[in-house]
């Protein structure tokens, strides 16, 4: 005799659900979040997509994209159908995507390289390197831990 | 009237004239009268309106109404009714899902089948609170499986140690314990063996290990006191009827949502 799966579909159905308004819910409010926040609730934000046309979504929308092997945080700088820039990622458009810190050291990525004036570590922003998790000192920071030491406070052995 | 607008002279002047010109016979024949005009009339059942040549007049001839007047006789007897449409014995057979915590009844009507609700949920309440030696079914866990309980009496070992099997739980074919509790009794006082005292010095815990009941314990407080486990559970032996949804599926269901979004 099969499974009865009523239950068990109706469990995925609503996690689906759940997972896509909590998703439209983290878009709506990101232009008003910085990257602390929108971190802070970071599994709303769904993956980038190469394919998908991003010209409806409003400014500051966030995707995530796996970076180097870890999660990293954009938020969107310009709408545009990512269909016509076959190859970018907003990883390597700066003009279109902005990536998101955090001052929350659990919740620190591995530290990114600027892109000209986007991405650079604001005061309290965090960045992991070398499994140690760092907080930037000074504004507009645009050199990694190892780079240049004076600039973060090692929060972590 | 002549004789204010004549004086008497004239007027005898005037009538000897008219006197003499009719005497003489010599006056004409007078101008054709004017053509005559119908009556018309209509009635409109209340007034009556009449036209002439010299005008409209309108009459209302209508009383006032009379009594009400008798009621009639009844009429004859309708012709009959079309027939009704042919009636419907219900047909009930077992539900062939049916099994050891499953009882439904297949209705058949005119329009359909039925399923009634599990009519076996009836003894799982009954038995909800039922505490006994005896396996008992208290209802269904989430594979759809019968979920038993039974209460095993015994005594703590009279030596404090570790690993000390109470019974051999072999014959209960226990697939999966989804609560165990154990009560001590001692003096005045139940304890939960459970994690009873905090302290390292003394302390009881009870679990199922490799088909056996077993506890733990420390201290000298527990040596040889009466105490009951109860455990709910299913069995292997029975097939689970309902699927379960893990927490990686409903994870990667959510995460299918976030991305549809």
């Amino acid at each position: 005799m099969s499974l009865d799966t009523t239950i068990k579909d109706k469990l995925i159905t609503q996690s689906f659900e759940q997972g896509k308004a909590d998703a439209i819910s983290l878009r709506n409010r990101a232009p008003e979040l910085d990257g602390t926040e929108i971190i802070a609730e970071e599994r709303k934000i769904p993956l980038f997509d190469g394919t998908k046309n991003y010209i409806a979504w409003a400014a500051g929308s966030p995707v995530r994209e796996l970076v180097d092997g870890e999660y990293q945080v954009f938020k969107l700088l310009q709408p545009h159908n990512a269909a016509n820039y076959p190859g970018s990622t907003p990883s390597n458009a700066p003009a279109l995507w902005s990536i998101c810190h955090t001052k929350e050291p659990a919740n620190a990525k591995p530290y990114r390289a600027a892109n000209g004036t986007s991405g650079m570590y604001m005061i309290g922003e965090c960045c992991t390197e070398g499994g140690k998790v760092y907080r930037s000192k000074v504004d507009n920071g645009v050199y990694a831990p190892s780079e240049y030491a004076q600039n973060w406070e090692l929060l972590e052995e | 009237m002549r004789d204010k607008l004549f004086d008497p002279i004239t007027l005898a002047a005037t009538t000897n004239y008219i006197d003499q010109k009719l005497s003489e016979g010599g006056g004409g024949a007078g101008s054709a009268g004017k053509d005559g005009v119908s009556c018309t009339h209509s009635w409109d059942g209340t007034v009556l309106t009449v036209t002439s040549a010299s005008g409209t007049t309108s009459a209302d001839l209508q009383g006032p109404a009379g009594p009400a007047g008798k009621d009639g006789q009844n009429g004859a007897a309708g012709s009959a009714g079309k027939d009704g449409s042919d009636g419907f014995s219900p047909v009930i057979t077992e539900n062939t899902g049916n099994s050891t915590v499953s009882y439904k009844l297949d209705i058949q009507t005119k329009t359909g089948t039925m399923t009634t609700p599990n009519l076996q949920a009836i003894s799982f309440v009954e038995n909800a609170q039922v505490y006994s030696q005896e396996e008992t079914v208290i209802g269904t866990w989430i594979d759809g499986k019968p979920l038993y309980r039974k209460t095993i009496s015994f005594n703590m070992p009279s030596q404090a140690g570790s690993a000390y099997q109470i019974c051999d739980l072999t014959y209960l074919n226990i697939e999966n314990v989804s609560f165990l509790n154990g009560i001590c009794n001692f003096s005045s006082n139940s304890f939960t063996i459970m994690s009873s005292y905090a302290a390292p010095t003394t302390y009881a815990y009870i679990y199922v290990s490799d088909n056996f009941l077993q506890v733990n314990f420390a201290g000298t407080s527990f040596l040889s006191r009466p105490c009951t486990a109860t455990l709910e559970y299913t069995k292997t032996t029975d097939a689970a009827t309902v699927a379960v949804a893990s927490a990686d599926e409903l994870n990667a269901a959510y995460n299918e949502g976030v991305q549809s979004a």
